[in-house]
């Protein structure tokens, strides 16, 4: 903060000053020096301090008294700092009377200098570090209490670091599990299309199959003799039971040759069945055709119409049963098969 | 309790404590009139007064002493000082010193905020004192000739301030706790100034100064502004009961008669 001015100014000039003893361009000069330099400043008021309390002390005399006198008609702020300076000397004088300050010369080690610091040179004092000492000892026990709660709170921190950690590694587990399934995933998808695959596949054979089985079904199931050819033998049958335009008790022969590959048959129906009723045959309790619609002959009599083949018939009686779509048998023909 | 004396003065420290502790220029304003008026130091009117008139021209001066505002802060208080002191060794008294360093500092704000080229600040601020000061010797020079009194310099040495040795020990004891409430201070206080004129001064100064772990010129400077200090506080201290005072005689004097 100090700033240096190139000359010096030595006391006797600022004596001068203080005086008020320059010409106005000395002042001027001595002015702009005091505010350019701060040490020097300083120097001066501590100069005009000195004085001040030399003269106090009566320290003064000759030539030195006469100016600083004559200085205190052209300063007169100086009277008051003389007047402070006799109150400042008696409360010093004061305070060395109750409690002198000694103040050692000799070298202090640096312990020394610190328990000087703890000496009580007045109550004010003594009661300022007993209220710092006091100060201290909650300090003490705050920070006491404070460490432990830190410490605490550390242990705490450190746990919660623990299952940071353990959870990071859980974490890091559960990534790799996730990666594995991932893989799993990818390669059971892989699987899957092969299963899709060969599930299509399956598909398309099993329609081919039911295809093939609905053909060879359709090729099993006995249809009206009109949609077959050829027919080499047709027989027409009446009820057994009479009165119900059967063929009164008699038993039909049906001689076929070998040759016959099938047998077209006509059954002749109760009276009561009328036009376009659906029936289901049946030859010796196993049925053979069904849905057969009644149709009404030349004569108005209703018969259905079906073909059997040889080989389903067996040598000897055989019986045909002719049941409505309740299930209720309505006719029965009984007749004797041969093959020539 | 209000002081209406000198108050200019407290009210430039009081912005100075305010920006060393944090308030900002800005806020000075708000911080002056909450902080000032509520510690009853100044009255608010008087601060709005007062800040109104240098606000950004007091902000510019603070920021050209240093862009730190606690090295701004300390830098005014002490070129304040140094205007004081140079204006009181002119013959200035104390009171109307305060005044005419506030007014010195008003113009170097104003100029720097007009764009003023200011190469150096100190020198710059010794220069406008001398105007201020020969404007105040020629004003107080047309009053006393319109009062057909004799100029203050040709009065002979007031002794009056000695006169009351007793006023000036208690105020100087208030002075000592409220100015200067550190131990370490008031021991420095006491141990630099309790010494006879002779060579045995530097010696005794030297050991103070290791002592109190400083050097020889910062315990001289210290030891000069804590003196500073006390003394302003005991001068006004001392106008401050002596006008009571006075006011007390003249009272029981009119009383005793009737």
């Amino acid at each position: 903060m100090t700033m240096q001015t190139d000359s010096i100014v030595n006391e006797a000039e600022l004596k001068r000053y203080l005086y008020s003893e320059m010409s106005d361009d000395e002042r001027a000069e001595t002015e702009e020096k005091l505010f350019l330099d701060d040490e020097l400043f300083f120097e001066a008021t501590n100069l005009e301090n000195a004085l001040v309390d030399d003269y106090v002390r009566n320290n003064l005399s000759g030539e030195e008294l006469t100016r600083f006198e004559r200085s205190l008609q052209l300063v007169p702020e100086r009277q008051q700092k003389v007047a402070n300076a006799v109150a400042l000397q008696e409360y010093i004088v004061g305070e060395r009377e109750n409690e002198p300050v000694t103040i050692t010369i000799a070298e202090q080690t640096v312990w020394q200098k610190l328990a000087d610091l703890f000496t009580i040179r007045t109550p004010t004092f003594g009661y300022g570090m007993a209220g710092l000492l006091l100060m201290l000892t909650f300090l003490s026990v705050f920070l006491v209490l404070d460490n432990g709660r830190k410490t605490t709170e550390l242990a705490r921190l450190q746990g919660e670091q623990q299952n940071i950690q353990e959870l990071e590694k859980q974490l890091a587990d559960l990534n790799g599990r996730e990666g594995e399934l991932q893989k799993q995933i990818d390669g059971e998808r892989e699987t899957s299309g092969d299963l899709s695959e060969e599930l299509q596949q399956e598909k398309t054979r099993r329609e081919q199959i039911e295809r093939e089985l609905a053909r060879l079904k359709k090729q099993n199931e006995i249809v009206p003799p009109t949609q077959r050819n050829p027919i080499i033998a047709t027989f027409i049958l009446f009820p057994t039971g009479g009165g119900k335009g059967g063929n009164d008790g008699e038993i039909k022969d049906l001689a076929v040759g070998r040759e016959t590959k099938r047998i077209a048959v006509q059954l002749g129906l109760p009276d009561s069945v009328k036009s376009g009723e659906r029936f289901s045959v049946n030859l010796n309790t196993r049925p053979i055709a069904r849905n057969l619609a009644a149709r009404a002959a030349g004569n108005g009599r209703k018969t259905i119409q079906l073909t059997i083949l040889p080989a389903d018939l067996q040598e000897g009686p055989n019986r045909l049963g002719v049941t409505n779509t309740a299930g209720s048998e309505v006719s029965r023909y009984i007749f004797n098969f041969q093959k020539k | 309790m209000l002081i209406p004396y000198n108050s200019r003065y407290r009210i430039r420290i009081l912005e100075v404590l305010l920006l060393r502790n944090g308030c900002s220029l800005r806020f000075r304003q708000e911080c002056l009139e909450n902080t000032a008026a509520r510690a009853g130091l100044v009255e608010k009117r008087e601060v709005t007064y007062l800040s109104a008139v240098t606000a950004t021209a007091f902000e510019q001066l603070l920021l050209r002493l240093d862009s730190d505002q606690e090295i701004a802060a300390g830098k005014y208080e002490l070129l304040r000082q140094k205007l004081v002191k140079c204006l009181t060794w002119k013959g200035c008294p104390e009171t109307e010193a305060d005044t005419l360093a506030d007014t010195v500092l008003d113009r170097v704000a104003a100029k720097l905020e007009q764009g003023e080229h200011v190469k150096n600040m100190n020198a710059y601020a010794c220069e406008v004192m001398r105007f201020v000061w020969l404007e105040h010797i020629r004003r107080r020079k047309e009053k006393t000739t319109e009062d057909g009194e004799m100029p203050e310099t040709a009065v002979e040495p007031d002794i009056e301030v000695l006169k009351d040795p007793d006023l000036r020990m208690r105020c100087l004891r208030t002075c000592l706790a409220e100015v200067v409430p550190d131990e370490t201070d008031r021991m420095l206080i006491v141990g630099y100034y309790d010494t006879d004129s002779g060579g045995k001064n530097k010696d005794i100064r030297k050991s103070l100064a290791e002592k109190l772990g400083l050097t020889a010129t910062t315990l001289k400077v210290k030891a000069c502004r804590i003196r500073d200090r006390l003394e302003k506080c005991i001068n006004e201290c001392v106008a401050r009961l002596s006008v009571t005072k006075t006011g007390n005689s003249v009272t029981n004097k009119q009383g005793g008669n009737t």
